[in-house]
């Protein structure tokens, strides 16, 4: 079949003040007609600057150096900006990553694309409209005829990212790039956003280039893959074929290190080690090949020529997995994946899945509730309504276990954990840490009392004072609690940063030096400072790709084994609080919904909002991706403002009934003693519940 | 064979040192930020013709030393190049040149002592006010919008009137009207800083408010501060100009290089263009030079600019 795009050895560079980075230094692609092509790649792969080279909409200093874009037998590389215009738009839509930032804040939705079928048509302004209102009703977006006139700030984040289809499909392109198009939305929105895109891809019969450092999105969605690494495409095939047999060394190591793969277990993960290369000055041979295990002299010297197979599956490796070589040392066998410390070796683990003690109880929550006031007026500030942010939740947490706390955004997760640190303050409720009333924190005994418990952030750029240098930083809750001299104060600074494996010249160094896994590695080394009992981490990882992710979470498994810390982890990604929890609670809307083992949560879930997250979440094996039996969480989260009466989930759940609109469910154990739920309906233990609404729908 | 990575596994010699912030290594920071700043040629310019000009004002008058106490009327508004007055002279007989030194002397002083002051004050409430919003930041601003309503020459006019200018009066009631706009800046930048997660680390740990403010705060607002300070420096020595101008400035014969544009104004239909140029072009210079030393300290404060 002839290809709709073609790139041949294609050059992109940014240049720089000193110096150019090579951001795509000779790929190679093939799109074809009505097909999805996965482009997958971790942060500074280049697959970013690849879609925008495809549009030459290159940030300012990039330029195409060399190499040929035919697009439908046309070289895009040799166009004027003015035929690219025409291009743009008409032959390929583009979707960014970020729907809040990409409209316009000052138009109606239904007038921005209305602009765009006006940019490319000859049709009235009424004309425009109508077509508008077409396109929002084609992207699914309810009440579109309502909505064709509401500004983007009215709509969420989801709805956002579909008017932004709808403006990329205005003059029906034959190629869709979509960049990272979920990247910022929830995972049951990712959900309905990816459909959506593969189903107007059917119905349009365009081609779609899906960008995404996901391998789970790409697995349930792609027909094929490209795995982009350092600039270049170092793997290509058919997705089935590439997800069970990659060969390439980073392909297999990329999958290797998704906690999916190691969930049921608290083995480390496999963590590939070291940094991309710089591509200021790109090394001449095998990119990966100093993080690569199987890598040999011959891979540093000279760049492998990409090898294929009659399949299409394509790679550029001297050692490809599966080979003799390759076979020596497979990434599944023991002595690979054992724990690289002995003394955090099996004994421990088994210690710790242990029944646990009872009376240990480390931190007890107790009926936490948090209003936020809702204020109107500049000076004189009404209160006008509260914001529910949690709403009645319990738990409990032993010395030395994790809680994953999972949920999406504005479920109130990060409240909750901002609670238990004390930075904010509870409305209602109680929280015990170590036997002391949080509520007293005040003062100097206050103060001592924080020492128990740190947190640790989600973004590792906003988290660490860029004014501060590193010995500054992690020394500073030693210097807010005034522990020692000054002298005993940077000993333990140092000692801090070995046991967080980063070099002791870090302490001079600023944080823009480091990367995002080395910057967590430093919060974390900040909040082991005072020896706390409890970290509370807010999405430790979420910021990371998924090789440095795997080396701050088996980092901080570490660390709890050897300090007996216990962890609040907060995360939206369920398959990471698995790795690392004892015991998970899933939220909605400020309600604690499920609470259990995390195995038995993963499972067995008993509620149709942990069923339906789990459900969404792509899973990087397109085998077990076709097969699962979805259920489907539809529509938006609703306001916290006015949460819905009675469960709060019944305004999406398929399994409501009338009881769910009166009665708020309390949580209860239908099976296990140890898994409560709140619901009415629990799944699994009212089959009649579930076989009534198949009825009646 | 390649070993995967742990804990601890980057190399280093496993002696922990003693102490790490050795004097030398402190130094090494001040190098890195005048390194930045030093790549800022139109800065490094600026930064040189202040220092230039500042020579000029304070150590000129020991080398070319001249009458500026007393009046001269036989030798009134000379021609530039006349023997032994190099820029000529002005209407009361004054030597134009080192009359510039003084001008330029006072128009330093007062300008550099107001925006100090209104840059300490100003930052300081406003990153306080920003800091603690609610209440307290409320009442705080609305006091700036109140006296930022009042209009600039009806309040020099209010406060020329009851004290007598002095150049330590001038200077505060240049501070008093200019911290206004230092405070709003900072407090909005106050206002974004303190949501940032490195606060919120701090307060968590148990920083104390005045430490979390000074320590996180006051730092990461240092570019918006840096930057404001040297409009200020430029905006007190137009503000002095014009208190000059409405004939509230200093007592003659102390002058600014405002008093002395005011001075030529008088004899601007005579022709005599070297009582008008001469101050005009150092006001002009003056302003330019300390935007750009701005833009420079900008740069150079930008930690990631810094290079080692």
């Amino acid at each position: 079949m002839e290809p709709l795009l073609r790139i041949d050895q294609l050059r992109t560079e940014i240049g720089l003040r000193h110096g150019s980075v090579k951001a795509v230094d000779g790929l190679d692609l093939e799109v074809f007609p009505g097909e999805t092509l996965g482009v997958v790649g971790e942060s500074g792969s280049g697959k970013t600057i690849l879609g925008l080279s495809i549009m030459r909409l290159l940030p300012s200093g990039g330029r195409i150096v060399d190499g040929r874009i035919v697009l439908d037998g046309q070289d895009l590389v040799g166009l004027s900006n003015k035929q690219m215009r025409d291009v743009r738009g008409r032959s390929v839509g583009f979707v960014f990553q970020d729907p809040m930032t990409s409209l316009n804040p000052t138009l109606p939705i239904g007038r921005q694309i209305a602009e765009a079928v006006r940019l490319h048509e000859q049709v009235t302004k009424s004309d425009a409209m109508t077509r508008a209102l077409d396109l929002l009703q084609q992207v699914g977006m309810p009440h579109a005829a309502e909505r064709v006139n509401d500004f983007p700030h009215q709509l969420s984040g989801g709805l956002r990212q579909r008017v932004m289809i709808a403006i990329a499909l205005a003059a029906s392109p034959k190629l869709l790039i979509a960049d990272e198009p979920t990247t910022a939305l929830d995972v049951t929105i990712q959900e309905q956003i990816l459909e959506l895109v593969d189903q107007l891809r059917r119905e349009l019969d365009m081609a779609v280039i899906l960008v995404t450092h996901d391998l789970g999105v790409i697995a349930g969605r792609a027909d094929r893959v490209a795995v982009m690494y350092a600039g270049r495409v170092v793997e290509v095939g058919d997705t089935a074929q590439l997800f069970s047999n990659p060969r390439h060394p980073y392909t297999e190591a990329l999958l290797a290190a998704l906690p999916d793969n190691a969930a049921a277990t608290h083995d480390t993960l496999y963590t590939i080690p070291g940094l991309p290369p710089d591509l200021t000055n790109p090394p001449i041979g095998c990119r990966f090949a100093p993080r690569c295990r199987y890598a040999t002299k011959e891979c540093v010297a000279a760049y492998p020529s990409v090898a294929g197979e009659a399949s299409g599956h394509r790679f550029a490796c001297f050692h490809p997995v599966g080979t003799p070589e390759g076979m020596a040392h497979p990434i599944g066998s023991l002595a690979w994946r054992r724990p690289s410390r002995p003394e955090a070796g099996h004994q421990d683990e088994t210690a710790r899945r242990s029944p646990r003690d009872e009376g240990r109880e480390l931190l007890m929550v107790d009926h936490l509730v948090k209003d936020f006031d809702v204020t109107s007026g500049a000076v004189l500030q009404r209160k006008t309504g509260a914001l529910s942010a949690v709403a009645d939740v319990s738990f409990n947490l032993s010395a030395g276990q994790t809680f994953g706390l999972v949920g999406e955004s504005g479920c109130g997760k990060s409240t909750t954990g901002r609670l238990i640190v004390g930075l904010e303050r509870p409305t209602a409720g109680t929280i015990t840490i170590a036997g002391h009333d949080t509520a007293q924190l005040h003062g100097r005994s206050g103060r001592e009392l924080r020492r128990n418990m740190q947190l640790m952030f989600q973004d590792p750029y906003a988290s660490l004072d860029p004014r501060m240098s590193i010995g500054a930083i992690v020394r500073e809750p030693l210097a807010i609690q005034r522990v020692g001299s000054k002298r005993e104060q940077e000993r333990r600074v140092l000692e801090l940063l070995d046991e967080v494996g980063l070099p002791a010249t870090a302490v001079e160094r600023y944080p823009h030096e480091f990367s995002g896994g080395q910057r967590q590695r430093v919060g974390l080394a900040r909040a082991l400072a005072l020896n706390p009992k409890l970290v509370v981490a807010d999405e430790p990882v979420s910021a990371l790709d998924v090789s440095v992710q795997a080396q701050v979470l088996n980092l901080m498994i570490d660390l709890q084994k050897r300090h007996e810390l216990s962890y609040v982890f907060i995360s939206h990604d369920l398959g990471v609080v698995r790795h690392v929890s004892d015991t998970i609670g899933v939220m909605y809307l400020g309600k604690l919904v499920e609470v259990g083992p995390a195995t038995e949560c993963y499972e067995r879930p008993l509620h149709p909002y942990t069923k339906g997250l789990l459900d969404a979440i792509p899973i990087a094996d397109p085998a077990r991706e076709a097969a699962k039996d979805k259920l489907r969480v539809t529509g938006e989260l609703p306001s916290a403002i006015h949460p819905p009466s009675g469960c709060r989930f019944r305004t999406r759940c398929p399994i409501a009934q009338e009881v769910c609109a009166v009665e708020v469910p309390v949580l209860r154990a239908p099976a296990a003693s140890e898994h409560l739920v709140a619901c009415h309906f629990p799944l699994g233990h009212e089959p009649h519940a579930v076989a009534a609404v198949t009825a009646s729908s | 064979m390649i070993v995967p990575e742990r804990p601890g596994a980057e190399p280093h010699d496993g002696a922990v040192p003693e102490s790490y912030a050795s004097a030398p290594q402190r130094g090494r920071r001040w190098i890195a930020v005048v390194g930045v700043f030093a790549q800022n040629r139109l800065a490094l310019v600026s930064a040189a013709f202040l220092v230039l000009f500042a020579l000029f004002c304070f150590i000129g008058p020991l080398v070319h030393s001249t009458d500026q106490v007393h009046t001269n009327l036989s030798i009134v508004n000379l021609q530039p190049g006349s023997p032994g007055h190099v820029l000529g002279t002005d209407g009361q007989g004054y030597d134009q040149l080192g009359r510039l030194m003084i001008g330029g002397q006072t128009s330093l002083e007062v300008g550099v002592a107001a925006a100090l002051l209104a840059t300490l004050v100003g930052a300081l409430v406003g990153a306080f006010s920003g800091f603690f919003g609610g209440v307290a930041d409320g009442v705080i601003m609305r006091c700036v919008d109140g006296m930022l309503a009042i209009p600039t020459v009806f309040l020099l006019l209010l406060l020329a009137a009851i004290v007598t200018p002095t150049k330590t009066t001038l200077v505060v009631i240049v501070a008093l009207i200019s911290w206004l706009v230092t405070a709003r800046l900072v407090r909005g930048e106050a206002l974004m800083l303190r949501t940032r997660d490195y606060v919120a680390a701090a307060r968590s740990m148990g920083s104390t408010s005045p430490r979390t403010v000074l320590r996180h705060i006051v730092p990461n607002s240092l570019s918006v501060i840096v930057v404001n300070a040297t409009f200020q420096v430029a905006d007190a020595i137009l503000v002095l100009a014009t208190l000059s101008y409405l004939g509230l400035g200093l007592a003659p014969p102390q002058t600014d290089l405002g008093g002395m544009l005011n001075d030529g104004m008088n004899y601007v239909y005579n022709g005599t263009w070297w009582l008008i140029w001469p101050p005009g072009v150092a006001i002009v210079a003056i302003v330019v030079a300390f935007n750009f030393i701005g833009d420079g300290m900008r740069d150079a404060f930008e930690v990631r600019l810094q290079r080692r």
